[in-house]
């Protein structure tokens, strides 16, 4: 990683050259327009200024790390603030850092490039996420395996993480970034996983939990929506499947299961946002998830995380009629969000779909609860609209954790209620 | 219950209580769960309409609880919703304001609302004094675009032109709600500031608007002419959903709705 290596350079340089880097401060600009990008581009071509890019300008949806030499910090952020471009201090004084004891093990750490090193506190683009993927399963060997159960329209790969400590357990589903826009479910989940794989062997309950249970989690379940959103249209929700005859593409995939597929609440339209498909299944990321669940047969728990509302949501959908066991899952429901609640006073509601959103067709915890998978449940987490899907990065670890406390609520409640 | 209300209503009329002489169909009065979907929906069509009438960029409302809520079905004059609740000031504030509200829902007109809070207007107009001040001191007019940016970070001088385009779209929010349509400001696209002589701050915006449970996002063009104290004044144009109108369902499972 660039940021190491230049670590590295500059613990090296300054042992033998004594180059100082008193009051050099690195930032992190996100330029939020093509103008605005072209103007840092611009700052780069004035080389009196000796800015150090560690990360350059490429995209206006990618951050930009600059250190700025002490002398032109004020300079600099002048420039930024009087063009209303956001900015904020990574590192306040670089010789600060190069001076600490811990430099050594800082370097070895980002050298690293593992899932110790991965900022938890950021939207990572996707091929940042299959790495991380790819590190948590050789770094957890006995625990983690990475499985690809099919790929998307646009020949992505779709990942399932299996954490397994034996063979053909119940299981435990867990999915995320099935809409492309909501950034913090993907971000969630990749908390979680790095989460459970910390907590086994050392949290009783998720050690027990392992030990009798397998978790299959997909971080990333419509890679192509993500990344569309990244890089074009940021209120993407949909597949990228095309559609001849049209020029609009796309599919809601949270309508496109087998679960009163193209009725009320989903829509027939290609144009639309809850574009239900032209047949049940018809987008090969979907197909891959209820393949793979329908063929594994033991799974007794499926979540889905999507963004916003602060709702914990159980079937159905497309019917005010109820599951068989809807008592217990509105009573596990409230022990969730109570546990949820408890750490920040996030405040959730919960109950069935229909009941708090409205009618809504060919979705997945619908199609799950019919497949005989007994507690079913749908997360929309943080916000209540003030920022929606645009959630704050500071938000990321706070909504990890309060969300990992209902989870656990749920996955070990169906634990303690196995034959 | 119907043929007793019919007795009731009779009886008022027997007893020269009601208007005219055709037999009156009784409106019905039912008491709403305040997790009930309709409820929080008609709730949250009041702090639309709260958030625009109060104009102030530093006291955007958000629902705190809803206390009590419920709907009288008026035939051929539409659904009320008779409402108690509590908003609070962004949210991290601990300090809540209780409010009554009466919305009228009556086939494709604007949401007619009566709001009661018991705050006085003179609360916290200081920093959108401050924040009016600053501007009318600048020579240049105010220019951005993605606020917030697409990692929902927005900078700290910037964060009251976000706030004075969400009083503003909450004008159009306000007009654009139904029982089953929801909205959310997701984001400003542009701003332009035009400077003005008067005493008037003028910006002309494009909003994203989130459409609940459409999942559509509108795109509204907003002008927004403000002062400290005042209501926006708002002129808007939408561009069209490219979906057909959703299946507008009442939330208790009857095929009536919106004719």
């Amino acid at each position: 990683m660039k940021t190491s290596w230049i670590l590295l350079n500059i613990v090296l340089v300054a042992a033998h050259r004594q180059v100082t880097y008193i009051g050099d401060q690195v930032l992190r600009i996100s330029a939020s327009s093509q103008k605005q990008l072209n103007l840092v581009k611009s700052l780069e071509q004035l080389q009196h200024l000796k800015l150090d890019f560690w990360k350059e300008p490429v995209r206006s949806s990618l951050p930009i790390d600059v250190r700025v030499p002490a002398k032109h910090v004020s300079t600099i952020k002048t420039i930024l603030k009087s063009n209303n471009i956001a900015h904020s201090v990574m590192i306040e004084n670089l010789q600060s850092l190069v001076d600490e004891e811990r430099i050594s093990t800082l370097i070895s750490e980002l050298r690293q490039n593992g899932t110790y090193s991965f900022n938890y506190r950021y939207y990572h683009l996707l091929k940042e996420i299959y790495k991380w993927m790819k590190n948590l399963a050789d770094e957890n060997p006995q625990l983690v395996r990475r499985m690809r159960i099919g790929r998307s329209s646009q020949g992505r790969a779709i990942h399932v993480l299996k954490f397994s400590t034996g063979h053909r357990r119940p299981a435990i589903w867990i999915d995320a970034g099935i809409h492309g826009r909501e950034w913090i479910a993907p971000a969630v989940a990749i908390w979680m996983a790095k989460k459970i794989t910390t907590d086994y062997g050392n949290d009783p309950s998720i050690t027990t939990l392992l030990n009798k249970m397998d978790i299959f989690m997909v971080i990333m379940a419509n890679p192509d929506g993500y990344v569309y959103s990244k890089t074009t249209d940021r209120m993407w929700r949909k597949t990228m499947s095309k559609r001849p005859g049209s020029r609009c593409f796309g599919v809601d995939p949270n309508r496109n299961f087998d679960a009163n597929f193209g009725g009320n609440g989903s829509s027939r339209v290609p144009c639309s946002e809850s574009y239900c498909g032209p047949h049940v299944h018809s987008e090969p990321e979907i197909k891959a998830i209820v393949n793979f669940i329908k063929k594994n047969g033991r799974f007794i728990v499926f979540l889905t995380l999507h963004n916003y509302s602060q709702r914990l949501m159980y079937p159905y959908g497309y019917t005010q009629e109820t599951p068989e066991n809807v008592e217990e899952l509105d009573m596990l429901a409230h022990e969730a969000t109570e546990a949820l609640t408890s750490l920040y006073g996030t405040r959730y509601s919960y109950g069935s779909i229909v009941q708090l959103i409205n009618e809504s067709s060919g979705n997945s915890i619908d199609w799950s609860c019919k497949q005989g998978v007994k507690y079913s449940y749908a997360f929309e987490l943080r916000d209540e609209g003030q920022y929606g899907f645009m959630l704050p990065r500071s938000q990321i670890v706070p909504t990890a954790e309060e969300t990992w406390l209902a989870v656990k609520k749920i996955m070990e409640h169906a634990c303690n209620r196995l034959p | 219950m119907y043929s007793v209300l019919c007795l009731v209503s009779c009886f008022i009329s027997l007893n020269g209580m009601s208007q005219g002489n055709n037999l009156e169909i009784p409106d019905i009065n039912m008491k709403l769960r305040t997790e009930a979907r309709a409820a929080r929906q008609a709730a949250s069509v009041a702090i639309h309409y709260l958030n625009y009438h109060h104009g102030s960029p530093h006291n955007v409302f958000q629902l705190h609880q809803l206390k009590k809520a419920s709907l009288e079905i008026m035939v051929n004059e539409g659904r009320k919703y008779h409402l108690k609740f509590e908003v609070r000031n962004g949210r991290f504030s601990n300090v809540t304001k209780f409010c009554t509200a009466k919305v009228l829902f009556y086939k494709k007109s604007v949401p007619d609302t009566v709001l009661k809070c018991n705050f006085k207007d003179s609360d916290g107009f200081k920093e959108d004094y401050e924040f009016y001040l600053n501007l009318r001191k600048r020579m240049d007019p105010v220019v951005g675009y993605n606020i917030p940016d697409n990692f929902g970070f927005i900078a700290p001088e910037t964060r009251p032109i976000w706030q004075l385009a969400i009083v503003s779209a909450s004008y159009i929010m306000w007009q654009k709600s139904t029982e089953v349509m929801k909205y959310n400001m997701a984001q400003i696209q542009e701003v332009h500031q035009q400077i003005r002589t008067d005493e008037f701050l003028q910006f002309t915006y494009i909003v994203l608007l989130h459409e609940i449970p459409s999942q559509e996002i509108i795109t509204c063009n907003m002008w927004v002419m403000w002062q400290p104290k005042q209501s926006p004044n708002v002129k808007y144009t939408c561009l069209p959903s490219p979906t057909e109108s959703f299946s507008e369902e009442s939330e208790f499972g009857r095929p009536e709705g919106m004719e």
